[in-house]
């Protein structure tokens, strides 16, 4: 296993959005099976050393492609963007007020004579957001690599789109987990 | 972790919680958002005509550092004129509140709410005038 390939060549995926996810579970398990630690158990300790590592770096490959969110920014971290969310606070002021009418409505949730329909109203919604999102994504993407391409990478493009897109699915995303969360506290 | 003393204070008797008419020429509204955690803050300011920031509103969704950091801000920014209102610092915040290093980030969004609300209203008096 060669640790100095990217997760998409480890478990030799093309570079995409779009990933076959029982591909990579399979990749992953058979790799997995091959850098086990206990199969070093009587290993040398280099040996040992370096399949913890790999491993490790195993996990952290498939955590990183199986999530959407974690995915988009690998991608753009492959073509040198760093997406940095403490910097960015001037999210859409539309997008915003979304949120924030979601969040009062996630509030309210508790107090409704059905809180499961609310909470289903609630994840209908954010599966749209996400989707959206996930469209975006991959058409900003899309002209990042077409971009580096032709050459015209300076930097003054789309790329801020991009990023702007991936904060918003991270937006979603821990919007959808509050949601899991009250789910879970309901019953 | 444990939340500083002041934190709980404003987490738990937050001052200035509402909403103003985003509508009105004397409001400005300032609405940012934190990606890494979610959170999601709406700062509202009532200017005077002599440009004296007279009330403030807000509402966050969010953590308690983040609750408190701009409950903090809307009683900072009354009775400033905007500009003083610009000035504030999120390090001044985070001081005031004894915030930890992982919590900076919600005293840098209600920075950056001052400056959108505060934006926000300098943009509607601009289209005003025109």
């Amino acid at each position: 296993m060669d640790l100095s390939k990217n997760f998409f060549q480890l478990f030799a995926l093309p570079i995409s959005f779009d990933i076959d996810m029982s591909k990579l579970m399979d990749a992953y398990r058979s790799l997995q099976k091959v850098v086990h630690p206990d199969h070093f158990a009587s290993g040398t300790d280099k040996e040992k050393r370096l399949s913890i590592e790999m491993a490790a770096h195993l996990n952290e490959g498939v955590d990183t492609l199986k999530k959407p969110v974690k995915r988009a920014i690998y991608l753009l971290k492959l073509q040198g963007i760093d997406v940095d969310f403490e910097k960015n606070t001037a999210m859409s002021p539309m997008f915003l007020m979304d949120q924030m009418e979601l969040r009062e409505q996630l509030e309210a949730v508790a107090k409704q004579a059905d809180p499961f329909i609310a909470i289903d109203a609630l994840y209908e919604r954010i599966a749209v957001m996400q989707k959206e999102r996930i469209e975006d994504f991959k058409a900003a993407y899309n002209r990042i690599t077409s971009d580096i391409g032709s050459g015209d990478n300076n930097g003054d493009g789309n790329n801020g789109n991009a990023e702007d897109i991936v904060a918003e699915m991270q937006f979603v995303e821990k919007l959808r987990i509050d949601v899991e969360r009250l789910e879970e506290t309901l019953d | 972790m444990a939340y500083s003393d002041k934190v709980l204070d404003h987490y738990e008797n937050p001052r200035n919680v509402g909403a103003m008419d985003s509508e009105e020429g004397s409001v400005g509204t300032g609405m940012v958002g934190a990606p890494a955690c979610g959170d999601v803050m709406r700062l509202q300011i009532k200017v005077s005509d002599d440009g004296i920031i007279e009330d403030a509103k807000f509402k966050t969704y969010g953590c308690g550092s983040a609750i408190a950091s701009s409950s903090l801000v809307t009683e900072w920014v009354k009775g400033k004129t905007l500009d003083e209102a610009s000035e504030i610092k999120n390090t001044a915040i985070a001081e005031e509140l004894a915030l930890p290093p992982v919590k900076i980030h919600c005293s840098v969004l209600a920075e950056d709410a001052i400056k959108a609300a505060v934006n926000d209203y300098k943009k509607k008096q601009g289209s005003q005038e025109s």
